[in-house]
């Protein structure tokens, strides 16, 4: 930590020298997540959300919409994820109602979208998770770069599903900008997400 | 460039960079020591055991009927009426810290607790930006050393769980190890 602090001093304080210009003026370099090509647009979808509804990407046009593909069964890195991201929204303040989480679940067997709901709302009550076919998923995964694969079950029929662990960030334009890993922090969450709105 | 201006400037950036060193220290301070007490058998003493708040009873999975007698999940076929089928349960993951202080080596081996219908212990893994979990049978805690069960890596994986989990809520989880036996280490409900 205090070599990454050490290395900041150097380069906002050697850039400044050089450019005279002032530290992290360049916003792009502030932005942490990976930038997919310009004019990227979004794969439309429209899947299943709790109470029979149905929801497509373009209802959240205006917004960011962070898209996040992950199941309920899954303990660790999915609620990880979700709980990163509910912070993020509670680092935004005002902003926050210009963001939208959407979960789409890899293992939409187990996965109905009440199941999917009532999970999402335990980290944020604004989140939304959508099922389908397991078709529908497939098509949507692979428009986005998501790999997901169940395991083979165990002995009392549980499984787990493995899946791209990152989050996909899309513009208010609907266009597919940021490719956030995994570890990724809620306040660089935070920070790109403010660039997306600017 | 004045030689103030640029003087200016990097007291500027050198407090930008203060700024972030406290906020990250701050972070990293605030999560893994506030879950309270630890406990202890022999040479091992295992701390900061906390878990996800999550809902007990949640809409179960949709069964169609109409199903044939295996149905393709994304490449593994299951034989339809499993125990898969009826099965609602709500998982959790627990973190905690291990730490020998003897020197000879020790296992983790089996966690339990009354919260679950099952406790596993699995690990998480990321290659290539894919995640995957396996269940592990033991996990290592090297003399003089510690073992961290944290988001991403290890964790208790709590299947079926009989009640909420809510903030500010505790229970018990057993941890047994090979050589220094069963601690009861009391888990804190946070949210992370």
């Amino acid at each position: 930590m205090i070599v990454i602090a050490a290395l900041l001093v150097v380069l906002a304080g050697g850039s400044a020298w050089a450019a005279g210009l002032v530290p992290f003026a360049n916003r792009n370099a502030t932005v942490h997540g990976t930038t997919y090509d310009a004019n990227t647009v979004a794969p439309a979808f429209t899947l299943e959300a709790a109470g029979n509804k149905q929801v497509s990407l373009s209802d959240y046009r205006g917004d960011v919409v962070l898209l996040y593909f992950g199941y309920t069964y899954c303990p660790d890195i999915c609620p990880t994820t979700l709980a990163t991201l509910a912070r993020a929204r509670e680092a935004l303040g005002a902003n926050a109602n210009k963001v939208q989480v959407i979960m789409i679940t890899v293992d939409p067997q187990r996965d109905t979208p009440d199941r999917l709901s009532a999970y999402v709302q335990k980290f944020d009550p604004s989140f939304i998770g959508l099922s389908g076919t397991l078709d529908q998923i497939k098509q949507v995964a692979s428009g986005y770069g998501i790999y997901f694969q169940a395991q083979k079950p165990n002995a009392d029929g549980g499984y787990a599903v493995d899946h791209t662990a990152g989050v996909i960030a899309i513009d208010g334009q609907g266009k597919q900008r940021l490719l956030e890993s995994y570890g990724t922090t809620s306040d660089q969450f935070a920070s790109d997400i403010k660039t997306l709105l600017r | 460039m004045s030689l103030r201006f640029a003087r200016t400037l990097l007291v500027a950036s050198s407090i930008i960079a203060i700024t972030l060193i406290a906020a990250a220290c701050g972070s990293s301070n605030a999560s893994p020591t506030s879950s309270g007490g630890s406990a202890s058998a022999g040479d091992i003493v295992v701390s900061g055991a906390w878990t996800r708040p999550m809902t007990a009873s949640m809409p179960g999975m949709s069964m169609p009927s109409s199903s044939p007698g295996s149905m393709d999940m994304g490449g593994t076929t299951m034989p339809h009426g499993s125990p898969m089928a009826m099965d609602m349960s709500v998982t959790d993951a627990v973190y905690f810290t291990i730490k020998n202080n003897g020197n000879a080596a020790d296992q983790l081996i089996s966690a339990s607790s009354d919260v679950a219908g099952s406790t596993e212990m699995h690990q998480s893994t990321l290659a290539n930006g894919i995640s995957s979990m396996k269940p592990v049978s033991a996990v290592d805690v090297p003399a003089g050393g510690s073992v961290s069960f944290d988001p991403g890596n290890y964790h208790v994986m709590l299947v079926g769980l009989h009640r909420d989990l809510n903030v500010g809520d505790h229970f018990d989880l057993t941890l047994t190890f090979k050589q220094a036996g069963t601690v009861k280490v009391s888990v804190e409900v946070r949210p992370n």
